[in-house]
Order: structure tokens, then sequence, then C-alpha cells
């Protein structure tokens, strides 16, 4: 399982391993049943320390997508993460209006944006 | 879970009339990697130093694993693996001599690890010490020090003058060393790109005060800068809002480095205004905050101006 950590977006390494965990659910790349890397495995791939993958981990769990089984290891379960279609279109429209503001100021215009956007959209499919 | 390593108590320091540290109260946990940063002269070393029980302090306590620094026994000083500025071996001493001496004097000294290490960077083991660079005998000392499986890392500037690859290589090596055998690790450093990647928690030390010690997850989702332009102002910083540096930018305009909740984060985007812009930053960004441009003019007119409320 390949993740991309960014030190310096803003967001907390646990929240980056949820959230791209979330979208390799919710775009396929994961599948009811598969097998998550173990808390170490994972921890030493990313250099981490191994409390940050089972903060990951355990907030995965409480959401209801991944059940870890001692001994066993950790599952991702059948569900599909559920958040909230408002909440959704909230947090987006922030992340698009900053995008948009910034891009303003340095000249770029829509298109520009809109070319850029779905550039790197294509790029993170082909990684997965 | 949360065993403490090391543990200091309003820890202090003068040479002669200089005042080198005060007040330093730290608390680390063991199986974290430490980022101890700043500038030359800040006192890290003179921490380090005490903490290992290598200096007295003039005034507070600190301990190593339990242990009153200023009398460690013997089972617990070999616990500590020391990488800093100290003795360099015998030039003629080849990594392959290098590794028998230090195997003869910690008992828990693994030679196969150490050869290992070795053969990471390529490094014969018959090359002499002396005919290596400056990053390879860093190379070599790390192997040495981790090859004794140390509970206790102290390292004092460990990447200095290894490439970008080579260090890269050392901070995973120390990251899995610590996950491997649940250590601790306090790195001093000015190379704060590196740590960022493998580090848990962050100390800064300026001008002999510990001004941050906390989990670099909380910082990154905590501290932001914001840009103004050259007219506006920053109203209505509430409360809960550190200030923790500025500057002004060549051109016109700020740069306002803030500390706040998550909660508060929306507000700055309101307090920044149309013309503002908030964004997250990196660890250097942050250490530059709280040295170099920490208590600048522009947040001590806007303070007396009541435009930023004081938050301490």
């Amino acid at each position: 399982m390949y993740l991309r950590l960014d030190y310096q977006s803003g967001e907390a390494i646990y929240r980056q391993i949820v959230e791209q965990i979330k979208y390799k659910v919710a775009s396929g790349e994961l599948k009811a049943m598969d097998r998550l890397p173990s808390i170490r495995e994972l921890a030493k791939q990313l250099k981490i320390n191994p409390r940050t993958v089972v903060k990951a981990y355990e907030e995965l769990q409480s959401g209801g997508l991944v059940v870890m089984r001692q001994g066993q290891g950790v599952f991702i379960t059948a569900k599909e993460p559920e958040i909230p279609a408002a909440v959704r279109e909230r947090i987006i429209a922030e992340l698009a209006r900053r995008m948009l503001a910034e891009a303003s100021r340095i000249g770029a215009n829509q298109e520009e944006v809109l070319a850029i956007v779905k550039r790197i959209l294509d790029e993170m499919r082909a990684v997965g | 879970m949360s065993e403490i390593t090391i543990k200091t108590e309003n820890l202090g320091r003068d040479y002669g009339s200089l005042r080198a540290l005060e007040g330093a109260n730290l608390e680390i946990e063991r199986g974290r990697v430490v980022a101890l940063l700043g500038p030359n002269g800040a006192g890290k070393t003179t921490f380090l130093h005490i903490v290992m029980g290598l200096l007295e302090p003039t005034c507070g306590k600190a301990w190593l694993l339990g242990a009153d620094s200023r009398s460690l026994p013997s089972r617990i000083a070999s616990q500590i693996g020391y990488m800093g500025d100290g003795d360099e071996p015998p030039r003629w001493t080849t990594a392959e001599q290098l590794i028998g001496l230090q195997a003869g004097a910690c008992g828990n000294f693994e030679k196969a690890f150490a050869k290992k290490f070795l053969a990471k960077l390529g490094l014969s083991l018959k090359s002499s010490f002396g005919a290596l660079s400056k990053g390879q005998k860093k190379w070599v000392r790390a192997a040495l020090v981790l090859a004794g499986k140390p509970q206790v890392l102290v390292l004092d500037e460990p990447a200095e003058g290894l490439d970008p690859s080579a260090r890269r290589s050392l901070y995973d090596e120390l990251r899995d060393y610590v996950t491997d055998s649940d250590a601790t690790a306090i790195v001093a450093t000015h190379i704060i790109a590196d740590i960022e990647r493998v580090a848990d928690d962050v100390a800064i030390i300026n001008k002999g005060h510990v001004v941050t010690y906390s989990a670099l997850e909380q910082l990154r989702e905590q501290v932001r800068e914001i840009q103004l332009p050259a007219e506006e102002k920053m109203l209505g910083l509430d409360e809960g809002t550190d200030v923790l540096g500025s500057r002004e930018v060549p051109g016109g305009g700020s740069l306002i480095w803030v500390r706040c909740s998550e909660d508060g984060q929306g507000d700055l985007e309101r307090i920044a205004g149309e013309r503002g812009i908030v964004r997250p930053v990196g660890l250097e960004t942050f250490y530059l905050a709280m040295t170099e441009h920490n208590g600048n003019a522009i947040i001590e007119k806007e303070r007396s101006d009541g435009h930023i409320q004081q938050t301490e």
C-alpha cells in the first residue's frame, strides 16, 4: 500500500493516513476483507512512530472502515466511509475557496486552475 | 506505556557570568524521537551534556531513566549512545579495528549490526578512519553508537557533512532503531528538513530558554502563517491564539505566525480578510518564527495599538 506523506501540509500525519485509506476504499483500490499492513510494518515503511499508526487505525476502526483483530491483522470492512454530503461539500468548498484566492493573487485564470486540478487528479489515479 | 526517559526540572547552567541555560522543563517519553533545535550557542549542547551527566547543572535537576544525572550509575550510563563533536579515533585505525575496540568496551555490542551498517554506505572494513570524508566518519561513528544497542540516543549534529541521500538514510536508520528497540532519541541539529520527517517531538532552545516543546503532530495542525498586504491590520485575534512571531515582507506587507486550536482556524481566515492568506507552515518556518522573528517590531506595534491581544 503506497501512502504519500506531506510534512508541510498543515495536516497531522495520522489524518493523512486516515484520509488516504478512505480514498483508497472509495476508489476501489482497497476492498472489503483486504488486509492492511500491521502497525509495525506501516510505521517502518513510513518512518513514523508506531503510535501514529495506531491512532490512524483506531480512527478508521471507530468510523467502521477497518477492524483490528488481535493477532490476525487489520482488515477493511465492507462499509463505505460515511461523511454526510453537507459536511463533505463544506470541506471541499473551503479548500477550493482558499486555492482560488491564492491562484488569483498570482494571476492564474479559471481555466488554468481547472486544468491543473484535472492533471493532478489524473496523476493521483495513475499512482493509486 | 508512557515511561519517561529524560526529565528535567527548572534546569539551568551558568558559565561564569554567562547564563547558558535557564528554567528548562522537559519530559521525554520512551519511544520518541525528539528534535532539539536552536541557533548556535543557544544552549543545546549544554542541555545534552547535563542530561548525560557530563556537566553539573547550576540549578534544577535532570533525570535519565529515573536516575539523577549528577550521579548516574554505570548500568544507566552504559545505556547512553552518544555521538557528538568529541574525540576522533586515531587516523590509522581501520573501521574493523574500531568495531573490535568498541565490542570490547561495550557489553551489548553487536558486531554484525555494525558491519551491516557500514555496508549500507559501501564502506570497507579495511578503510582507515583518517582517509574517510567527514560524512563517512559520521556514518562510522553512528554505526559504533547504534551497534552498542543503547536505550537512549543522544546525537549532536549526527548528519553534518553527509550528502542528502546519506542524511536521509541515517535518519531512516535512526527511526527504525527507535521503533525496533523502543529506545528514545534526542537529536540536536540545524538540518531541519530531514529531522522533520522522522521526529515525534520538537524542542526549541533560544538564548538559554526552551521556547517550545511540543509534539510535531500538534504543530502541524495548529501553526499557521498569515500573509497580509501592507495596509492591512490584524484585527481581533482572540485570546486562544498565540502570536509566535512576525516579519515584514520586502515590498510591503507582513507575515505573522500564530498557533491556535483547530476550532480557531476558521476565525483566522475571517480575520485575515479578503486580501490576507492563511497557510500551513513546515518546521523550518516555525523554527525561524520562534527564534529569529520572535518578538518582532510588527507584533509589538500591533499589540500597543490594541490589534493583537497579549496571550500570556
